[in-house]
């Protein structure tokens, strides 16, 4: 029966007379292949995307990201590209058959889509296990997928009420990458290879033992050379568990959760449909049944490869008339490979071709880079030596976890491929010379080796820098020259406009410190120089000022200044030095020399609300407060009419105070025990913590009193950007603390410790920096993290974006915190001892001191003149300023007639 | 003695009306100061150079009688270095010698002159 023969209604969204192309799939190549007709032009032509997925587009090689971090968006490219009237996104239409005699494509739900040109971009599928039990199984194929197994790790956690056992099976790429993403949500991550060494398919004996070593370093066990058997099972209240994987020699693996991550197959069935409807013919013109016909006897529709796969040419098209095939169910040259790069080439090939073009694709370009928990591996070109004749240079560490190799033509000359385990490093500077000779001798770049830096060279212009995309040195020079391809045609001389301008870097990212080199290179040749000043009274960075001002022994802003700035200084630069000089002495902020740095808040002790009044916050360490205490913050608000509201961070935030009343405020908290809150400084503003285990039945840790001692500990420490801290005590998080920048969380066995998480307009969650830490240790990291922290994080900068913006991220804060690698660790903790030791309450200060108040008085000429511009409404049972502040002509101010509340 | 520090060329000084308001030394250098002249509020300032400003305490952005509270400091400008203030509020900053915020043209602040006669120092506002 032809396919054609059902009379559903066709969905034809091109006008007539337009070329219709219709691409199946919506992933990766499909987006850039729509990306590239786009940017060729489509007059005349009409573009029809049809997805089963809900999503547009996303980009599947950042995958792992949405693992931990669920909202993140992952949308490739600009969504613009879908509101073109000549493309047209379908969204939850699965393509299941074709009919090639009126070239038409059928969905599941029955409509039809007409093409003049078809582009099979159907991706893969995640392989599955033929074992029992394997329908208990999570794959990583899919955002659903990751969405999935996150919040069962969440959900498995809070119903076991202790660490998860998540079990990988699969230790290549992705399984690594699934391992430590699970590891991260907190489950004790297990991986099972069936293989000799892990990511067999990149790394060699040498690379995949080092490899090993270092993962198992990162606390991720590894299980290898055995393949597993059956998932295993049990039931609990009614509901099947997964319970362990046995494996082919009887051992059994314990696991709350399994992943399988053994591959991934084309999703082909388009092609082996029509297939088997021609072999069925041919069957049944010959007479015999269609399983005792020979293949030889019959001619596919789409000749497919062995394992899958449809096959293409170079110019990507299939056997068949008007259909190509791009992305992973392309098979070229017998080979189906999974990665977004050669999709990606493929996409452009065919965008191209239908433009009237005779692009060809030359091979797959299979380099990989990735860094799993800290571990950089990478593996490009001729990674196994396979080129006749072909050398390898080999440097080999198995103690220190290294290996680096560099394969090179009989010559020694000329590039042929590499594998990097460990150190990383000389892979971003190699991989644009593959295939070219090399500017110095192989064993150069053998960075481990010692043998000293890889000589810096000029890539040629024609060498691939991006290989995602396809962007070549010479095509980013354009950009940073001006070649007037972006807006405005000015030169590109940021990282992010040069991103976005070449689409270097924006996929993969693995080329980003190659760039970010190119790019100075280039600055530095046109004479521009790379500045990181703060402002124009300063030549430094915030974190360059804070060394040079810690070298230097420098205490006050006019030694500052007259050594390192000009000037007079400016809203910038003096709250910067304010801050390093608070966090290097731990001085009062309004002395002489410091007060007139302070910004808005500082400068008050007090934050400063719309109408100039301020709010007024005591400290509640923990959010334990006595009803007694309770009992004077409502008499302070009662008497001095100030409008109270509970904080976000467990306090109690009172509104409307006058400049002048501070001091009178103050003194009455401060005798009833109160100290500054500091809600008005970048410094800790509070420690959220859950009730624990005093009080709740679940609890494991008690959350309070280790909340109360970390507030009491880190109070009043100034850093770039104000921060916040969070106790749970266990796993169900009440404290929210992945949502803070120093997170802790009950365990069994002790605390972990998540870092770089806050809420705001760019919520971050923490990630994992220790696990099961005893008091004792997560009070040493916690005070190495915050120094290391306050010492090198721009100004403004919060944690999270200075933990991205280190080369390293978590990776190099674990190594620096955790494990001492610069040395540093005694140190910074150093520092906080004396920061703990020195710290003063700043209300008790200023209280004690006649020359410190004189900074509240309202007037120079009238202290207790209050500013009679203010005016309230009531609303609620309490008052709040009336509307907008009042404009209008300034002389004489006088109290507005509105006013219906005046003080 | 009397020292000019700022004035601004288009007021005529018969049209201003001073004010006596402190001692110099009162303000300390790099913090503004309020000061309250028969209701008006005027912000003053006085740099560790030594120069001396004043202006309108009310925030030209917010309404907000504020402006002694920003953070003081200087900026180049094509004229050559000038004396600013920030609003503690929204941070745009002002020019004191002529009130002009750098970055919004839209926004100005009224800047009064300011002598020091003798032991004290003096405001100028127009009537």
């Amino acid at each position: 029966m032809s396919a054609a023969t059902d009379s559903t209604a066709t969905s034809s969204p091109a006008p007539a007379g337009v070329r219709r192309i219709v691409v199946v799939g919506g992933g990766p190549a499909a987006h850039r292949f729509t990306e590239a007709m786009a940017a060729r032009g489509l007059e005349g032509m009409h573009v029809t995307v049809l997805t089963e997925e809900t999503h547009v587009p996303y980009d599947r090689v950042a995958l792992s990201k949405a693992l931990t971090q669920m909202d993140v968006d992952l949308t490739l490219g600009d969504p613009a590209l879908w509101q073109d009237p000549a493309v047209e996104l379908v969204t939850g239409a699965r393509a299941v058959d074709l009919d090639l005699s009126v070239r038409e494509v059928l969905t599941a739900d029955g409509r039809r889509f007409g093409y003049d040109e078809l582009v099979l971009a159907t991706g893969s599928n995640a392989a599955t296990l033929p074992i029992p039990g394997n329908e208990h199984t999570h794959v990583y194929r899919y955002l659903e997928d990751v969405w999935g197994i996150n919040s069962e790790v969440a959900r498995l956690t809070e119903k076991l009420g202790r660490t998860i056992n998540a079990v990988t099976i699969g230790g290549g790429l992705l399984g690594l990458e699934a391992a430590a993403g699970v590891q991260a949500l907190g489950a004790r991550p297990v991986v099972i290879d069936g293989g000799k060494w892990l990511m067999g398919t990149q790394l060699d004996e040498g690379a995949g033992q080092a490899m090993g070593r270092l993962i198992a370093g990162k606390g991720l066990e590894v299980h290898g050379g055995v393949f597993p058997s059956a998932v295993l099972t049990g039931q609990v209240e009614g509901e099947t568990v997964v319970t362990g994987v046995e494996m082919a020699d009887g051992r059994v693996i314990p696991a709350d959760l399994v992943i399988v991550s053994i591959g991934v197959r084309p999703r082909d069935e388009l092609a082996r449909t029509l297939n088997g409807r021609a072999k069925a013919a041919a069957a049944e013109a010959a007479g015999v049944p269609v399983e005792e016909l020979d293949d030889a006897d019959y001619t596919p529709v789409f000749r497919m490869g062995v394992r899958g796969g449809i096959v293409i040419d170079e110019s990507c098209a299939t056997d068949v008339e008007h259909v190509w095939a791009v992305g992973e169910v392309a098979n070229f040259a017998g080979m189906c490979v999974g990665l977004v790069a050669p999709a990606n080439t493929m996409a452009e090939i065919v965008a191209d071709r239908l433009h009237g073009g005779d692009a060809t694709f030359a091979g797959f370009d299979t380099a990989t880079k990735l860094k799993l928990s800290g571990v950089d591996v990478a593996s490009f070109g001729d990674a196994f030596a396979k080129t006749e004749g072909a050398l390898e240079v080999v440097y080999a560490d198995p103690a220190r976890g290294v290996y680096q190799k560099v394969v090179v033509t009989d010559d020694a000359k000329t590039l042929l491929g590499g594998i990097f385990v460990g150190d990383a490093a000389p892979y971003t500077s190699l991989r644009p010379l593959l295939g070219r000779e090399l500017p110095a001798e192989p064993g150069a770049y053998l960075s481990a080796a010692g043998g000293g830096e890889a000589p810096e060279t000029e890539l040629p212009d024609d060498a691939v820098l991006c290989s995602c995309n396809n962007v070549t040195a010479g095509r980013i020079r354009d950009a940073v020259g001006g070649c007037g391809t972006c807006d405005g045609q000015n030169p590109v001389q940021e990282l992010a406009g040069l991103k976005t301008c070449t689409r270097a870097g924006t996929q993969c990212g693995s080329c980003v410190p190659m760039l970010k080199k190119l790019l100075e290179q280039e600055l530095t040749k046109s004479g521009i120089e790379v500045s990181k000043a703060m402002c124009e009274h300063f030549d430094f960075s915030r974190a360059e000022l804070f060394e040079a001002v810690r070298l230097a022994g420098l205490a006050s802003y006019e030694a500052v200044m007259e050594r390192f700035g000009r000037g007079l200084g400016c809203d910038i630069c003096k709250p910067a030095i304010a801050s390093i000089l608070a966090s290097q002495h731990s001085a009062y902020p309004l002395d002489a020399g410091l007060g007139t740095l302070q910004d808005t808040n500082d400068r008050a002790l007090a934050n400063m609300q719309k109408d100039g009044t301020y709010s007024v916050v005591p400290r509640i360490p923990g959010g334990e407060i006595t009803p007694e205490k309770l009992g004077v913050i409502a008499r302070v608000a009662q008497k001095y009419g100030l409008y109270t509201k509970i904080t976000g961070a467990l306090r109690i935030d009172m509104f409307g105070a006058r400049l002048e009343q501070l001091p009178d405020i103050w003194k009455e908290l401060v005798e009833a025990g109160f100290e500054s809150g500091q809600a008005y400084g970048k410094a800790l503003r509070n420690v959220k913590s859950c009730v624990g285990s005093t009080w709740c039945r679940y609890g494991v840790q008690d959350s309070v009193a280790m909340a109360i001692q970390m507030e009491l500990r880190y109070r009043g420490l100034r850093a770039p950007h104000k921060f916040k801290m969070g106790v749970s005590g266990c796993a169900r998080e009440c404290a929210e603390a992945r949502g803070k920048d120093v997170g802790v969380i009950a365990t069994a066995d002790g605390w972990n410790l998540y870092v770089g998480g806050n809420g705001g307009a760019n919520p971050a969650h923490a990630k994992l920096l220790a696990q099961d830490l005893d008091d004792t240790t997560l009070i040493k990291y916690v005070d190495r993290y915050l120094m290391y922290y306050i010492r090198t994080a721009d100004r403004l900068q919060r944690t999270a974006h200075w933990m991205d913006d280190l080369d390293g991220g978590i990776d190099h804060v674990r190594s620096v915190v955790v494990e001492d690698s610069l040395g540093l660790g005694e140190e910074l903790e150093a520092a906080m001892a004396r920061h703990v030791e020195n710290y003063q309450d700043e209300w008790a200060a200023t209280l004690n001191d006649p020359e410190r108040l004189r900074r509240f008085r309202s007037f120079v000429n009238a202290p207790d003149q209050k500013d009679e511009s203010l005016a309230y409404i009531e609303e609620r049972g309490m008052r709040r300023p009336a509307g907008p502040v009042p404009l209008g002509a300034a002389i004489p101010v006088g109290a507005p007639a509105t006013a219906l509340v005046e003080e | 003695m009397t020292i000019l520090v700022a004035e601004r060329s288009e007021t005529d000084a018969s049209e201003l009306r001073w004010h006596d308001v402190c001692r110099p030394e009162d303000l300390e250098p790099g913090w503004g100061e309020a000061a309250w002249l028969d209701g008006l509020q005027v912000a003053l300032y006085r740099f560790p150079d030594g120069s001396f400003y004043a202006a309108e305490q009310r925030c030209p952005a917010t309404g907000a009688h504020v402006m002694a509270r920003g953070i003081m400091g200087s900026r180049t400008t094509a004229e050559g270095a000038v004396h600013t203030v920030a609003s503690p509020l929204h941070k745009q900053v002002f020019r004191l010698d002529d009130g002009r915020c750098l970055g919004d043209d839209s926004l100005s602040l009224r800047v009064f002159p300011v002598q020091v006669r003798g032991e004290r120092l003096w405001v100028g506002v127009p009537r």
